[in-house]
């Protein structure tokens, strides 16, 4: 680890460089498309060199299909990046993150039991049952994985894939049992960003903003945490109140990101670890890090899911899990050396 | 003696569930007519009900649910971990993989044939094996692995589902939910000589896998060939599993319910110091049974897939694991 004054509160140049990509992508993701008008097109349109023909066509599609869902991926992969960087810091788990602790599912299936129980249709509805269910499952595995013994970074793992798998099922039977419009969720309940609304982001966003609020407020204070309770007790945290808070704003990011997007594994998982790659240990950059590379990561699977199988659509969390499985395995392989039992829990 | 008593004790139990289950759903029939309807007699609407219907269905559970517990019995054993299923090790998903690639590569074909899906849990397998490093040494690895190799596997076929035509996509989604609805003897009437075959092997093999219940130092000592034998229980296995997907789709749920929890109640019921692979396969048999005739009523007149039912008790059962038997799972 390397040592830095804590008074350090120059921008690194990683970040900068990070961010220029996440906007690179984003003015990417504004130009890739089916339809007749691809990049060339695109560009064109965007740097104001349009036939004036087609401009009036290509405004409608850049403007009401492809900049809310660029701006849909933004704000979903910021907040998963947020996610999976708090769950990690805090578990001391580089395998947490809300996909595959099941969270993502909580607030997935709360959705559907919502929607096909109690009749939910507005933004706000959408969000508050998925917060609901966020809290619960992220409060519920790491409960369970606490309870009976010591923590393993196995319990908790297999924790939140039981958890995961029980609330499939229960969205299987709501799916299959209520007559909801199947190709309707098909795409959400995947994962995908083609649902995404204006109106939809409009009423996520104040709790998106809530919780990168209080990450960015958390990432200080849980980094004393992974000192260990004692030390952090003496640098003036409360190791108790820092933890209700971590399953806090876990929750309503994940539960923002699920609304909007459904169930996207992954990005959690691999934007930390970008995110520690970059910047090391420095606790608000890492964070913000963590927050700039899953919007990038999110947008940079959204291009290639349009482009994979054109004509057609692949759901964007396949594309995530292609990238992503293979990291997990890779990360899982690379402990080799220091059994995994070691690494305990903040939890 | 004991296994032989429980072994009997639960074939007569599954003999005297079938009539139940036969009659169990919408006909209003009692198990008396039921089983009078299975033998011919009644008008010819029941008889069609309970023969054309529900005997498939009753057929399919029986053998499904027999390979997924001797698969589940013969992988825990293996890999020494509890949580070791076909379905969390990612060997299920290559096996519904293996179908999907079949219905790309010839189009028109509705789902794949039951044989293919044996040969993707083999793959599968082969692959965990290669980027674990071995089974049976370091169990957290092979689990771990195994989730993710699972996850990837299902993206693939989540992606194939998406360019899959809507009316086939739900067709193809009901399927990889695991039902036994619209159940015939087609694919089961040569189905069920692999896996008869399959059965027996492993029933022999489990007399030796009791040697791997002690350290594999110990197993050596004792003159087991510790390798040669894990091979051949996690080949079995595979293609067990394989089979089962084949005929009916994952109808072990994504944790695998059946082979999880077989295995466990049969230790639990013929006691320790063996690899009980008839008694889980009887097990399995008969929770597969059970599961199928409660997806069809538990939410009438709509009917749900056996899979998700089976889907949400794993879950919990694996939960409730991690909460007793710490020991056992690493």
């Amino acid at each position: 680890m390397r040592h830095r004054p804590r008074a350090d509160t120059s921008i690194p140049g990683a970040l900068v460089l990070l961010a220029a990509f996440v906007g690179l992508v984003f003015m990417v993701s504004l130009t890739v498309g089916g339809g007749d008008y691809g990049l060339r097109a695109s560009l064109a349109y965007l740097t104001g060199r349009a036939p004036p023909d087609t401009a009036a066509d290509i405004a409608r599609i850049v403007t009401t299909l492809r900049l809310p869902r660029a701006t849909a991926g933004l704000l979903v992969g910021g907040a998963l990046g947020l996610a999976g960087w708090l769950l990690q810091t805090a578990t001391r788990n580089p395998l947490a993150e809300p996909g595959i602790l099941g969270i993502n599912a909580g607030a997935a299936t709360a959705v559907v039991l919502g929607i096909s129980l109690f009749g939910l249709n507005s933004g706000a509805g959408y969000l508050s049952a998925a917060f609901l269910g966020a809290a619960s499952a992220c409060a519920l595995v790491l409960l369970l994985a606490h309870l009976g013994g010591t923590v393993t970074p196995l319990r908790l793992i297999l924790a939140g894939a039981a958890i995961g798998a029980s609330l499939y099922g229960v969205t299987a039977v709501m799916l299959t049992t209520h007559q909801l419009a199947f190709d309707e969720y098909r795409f959400w309940i995947q994962g995908a960003l083609v649902g995404a609304s204006p109106s939809m982001m409009a009423s996520v966003l104040p709790g998106l903003i809530g919780a990168l609020a209080g990450g960015v407020m958390l990432a200080r204070p849980l980094s004393a945490l992974t000192l260990g309770d004692r030390a952090a007790r003496a640098l003036g945290h409360r190791p108790a109140w820092i933890r209700l808070a971590v399953v806090g704003v876990v929750a309503l990011a994940s539960a923002s990101a699920v609304a909007l997007a459904g169930p996207i594994a992954f990005i959690g998982l691999l934007a930390p670890h970008v995110a520690r790659w970059l910047i090391g240990r420095r606790p608000i950059a890492e964070v913000s890090a963590s927050i700039l590379a899953g919007a990038g990561l999110v947008l940079l699977a959204d291009i290639i899911a349009r482009r994979i199988l054109a004509p057609y659509e692949a759901p964007v969390s396949a594309v995530v899990a292609l990238l992503g499985a293979p990291a997990m395995i890779a990360i899982v392989r690379g402990r080799r050396s220091r059994p995994c039992s070691t690494t305990g829990s903040g939890f | 003696m004991r296994a032989r008593l429980t072994g009997l004790a639960l074939v007569v139990t599954i003999i005297a569930a079938i009539p139940l289950c036969l009659a169990t759903g919408p006909g209003g029939l009692s198990p008396r007519t039921a089983l009078a309807a299975l033998f011919g007699s009644g008008d010819g609407g029941r008889v069609f009900l309970v023969r054309g219907l529900r005997l498939p269905r009753v057929c399919d559970a029986l053998v499904i649910g027999a390979a997924l517990g001797a698969a589940g019995c013969l992988i825990q054993t293996v890999a020494r971990n509890r949580l070791a299923t076909p379905a969390i090790l990612g060997i299920n998903e290559g096996a519904t993989l293996a179908v999907m690639v079949w219905v790309f590569c010839v189009p028109g074909s509705g789902l794949g044939p039951w044989w293919i899906a044996p040969i993707g849990a083999l793959a599968a397998a082969i692959v965990l094996v290669g980027l674990s490093g071995g089974i049976g040494m370091r169990g957290f690895r092979v689990l771990m692995i195994g989730i993710a190799l699972s996850i990837l596997l299902r993206s693939i076929v989540d992606m194939g589902m998406s360019v899959l035509a809507v009316n086939h996509a739900t067709a193809v989604y009901n399927w990889s939910l695991g039902s036994l609805l619209g159940a015939d003897f087609s694919r089961l009437r040569i189905a069920v000589i692999p896996v008869t075959l399959a059965l027996a092997v492993a029933v022999a093999l489990g007399r030796r896998l009791v040697l791997l219940g002690f350290d594999l130092t110990t197993a050596r000592a004792l003159g087991a060939d510790v390798q040669r034998d894990q091979w051949l229980a996690l080949t079995v296995a595979a293609l067990l599993s394989g089979l089962a997907v084949g005929i009916a789709g994952p109808v072990g749920g994504p944790v695998g319910f059946v082979a999880l929890a077989s295995p466990v109640a049969a230790s639990h019921l013929v006691g320790p110091g063996r690899v009980p692979v008839l008694v889980a396969a009887l097990i399995g048999a008969l929770i597969v049974l059970v599961a199928d005739t409660l997806a069809r009523v538990i939410a009438a007149p709509n009917e749900i897939a056996a899979g998700a039912l089976t889907s949400v008790f794993g879950g919990l059962f694996v939960l409730w694991l991690l909460y007793r038997r710490t020991g056992e799972i690493g």
